[in-house]
């Protein structure tokens, strides 16, 4: 199968759950899209499909996550030096006209408390990501994952209760 | 044995093969225990997804051929950047060349102000101009060479040595201007009143010095013809403002 042809069905099979991991993992969409169609990109300029394309999606847009929020951290920095804030605009909530915002700023909270890795699984297996991707992605090895995934799902659903208590 | 957590998980999330999903089934219609793990685990899983899912976001539309032609793009812009790279490297290394050409051109033609030096015209004499002195000239002659001043001055002297150097010499004690040319040195010394020792060399066959239309030193061998004399050392000693000539 020519390159380019197997690129643009990894694409129409992917790039959804790519955006919707970066999303859920940051809550902002705007980055989430510059990422997953950079990942995309750089997919493309590699020139050769990787052993396992959605694996390596993943690792290069977490990369792409890390680098930008190095980048947001040192102009925030910057910002609070110079005694100004942050002019990012605040991350619209998923979907504002129909869920309180509010309930999600508590989810948010508490993806937050886990740890990124914790996050990562969570939110790739909910994605849809095989066992073998999720490993490939974050370099864990294959067994290790539903352990983890048992530890961090039992982490969120209880973090989301601590939320849930504190708004009663 | 009860399977672990990870393994029912993996059951729950199809992660298992069929043989093991078959013992897992078997056994979890006969342990109330491992019932009651697996029904804990789904609703974590459960509550976790319905949480998840209130994170849910709109996809934006996006065709692979967009992103074919940005890193299509991006690479040309690479290429572009590359291509320019290379030729700002080629035209700065030619610039510098250039730059170092000119450059000593103008040195050249700085230094002409002090004492301005023309190559010769032909080969038979190498020029030496000595850098650090604007108002020297030396330079290996041929055969013969004729040194011509083109104007008596109203002051300063020649002081004419004949020596065993094998290139002709002329030290001014004031900055003229020398044109190097075929058998000789042009001194344009108008309105000059500066000395000029000159050296000769012995071996040279034929020298003449020229002050205006009139030839004041003339050599031949080991014959030199001229009506100054020598100094203590041994230098022809000129006036400029002395009238005769000597005649070869």
């Amino acid at each position: 199968v020519p390159f380019e042809v197997a690129f643009s069905a990894l694409f129409e099979e992917r790039f959804a759950m790519l955006y919707r991991y970066l999303f859920r993992m940051s809550g902002d969409a705007a980055l989430a899209d510059d990422v997953a169609q950079e990942s995309f990109v750089r997919l493309y300029q590699r020139g050769s499909m990787p052993e396992d394309p959605p694996a390596w999606l993943v690792a290069v847009a977490n990369n792409l996550v890390r680098d930008e929020r190095r980048k947001l951290k040192r102009r925030a920095m910057l910002l609070l030096r110079r005694g100004g804030e942050d002019e990012r605009p605040p991350v619209p909530g998923a979907d504002a006209g129909v869920l309180s915002e509010e309930r999600v700023a508590a989810v948010r909270r508490a993806l937050g408390r886990l740890s990124l890795r914790d996050r990562q699984m969570l939110v790739l297996r909910h994605e849809g990501y095989s066992y073998r991707e999720i490993a490939d992605a974050l370099g864990i090895a294959n067994s290790s994952v539903g352990t983890l995934l048992v530890r961090a799902t039992a982490a969120f659903a209880a973090a989301v209760e601590g939320e849930d208590h504190a708004s009663d | 044995m009860h399977p672990t957590e990870a393994v029912w998980r993996e059951m729950l999330d199809g992660e298992a093969n069929a043989l093991v999903c078959r013992e897992l089934d078997h056994h979890l219609g006969e342990c109330a225990a491992c019932e009651a793990c697996v029904d804990a685990l789904v609703e974590d899983a459960s509550r976790a997804a319905a949480s998840l899912q209130l994170l849910e976001a709109r996809v934006p539309v996006r065709s692979a051929a967009a992103i074919i032609s940005r890193a299509k793009g991006r690479s040309t812009r690479r290429w572009a950047l590359l291509a320019a790279s290379i030729a700002l490297a080629i035209v700065t290394v030619a610039g510098a060349t250039i730059r170092s050409g000119v450059w000593q051109r103008l040195v050249g033609q700085s230094r002409q102000h002090a004492a301005v030096v023309t190559r010769p015209v032909t080969a038979d004499s190498a020029v030496h101009n000595d850098a650090s002195s604007a108002n020297r000239i030396a330079f290996t002659p041929g055969d013969r060479v004729e040194i011509s001043f083109d104007e008596r001055q109203a002051a300063g002297d020649l002081l004419i040595l004949v020596g065993a150097d094998s290139t002709v010499t002329i030290v001014a004690s004031n900055t003229v201007r020398y044109a190097l040319r075929s058998g000789g040195v042009r001194v344009s010394n108008g309105g000059s009143s500066a000395s000029y020792q000159i050296t000769i060399p012995d071996r040279l066959p034929e020298a003449s010095i020229r002050v205006g239309d009139r030839v004041v030193f003339y050599k031949h061998d080991a014959s030199v013809s001229t009506k100054a004399v020598t100094d203590s050392g041994g230098r022809y000693r000129i006036p400029f403002t002395r009238k005769e000539a000597a005649t070869p």
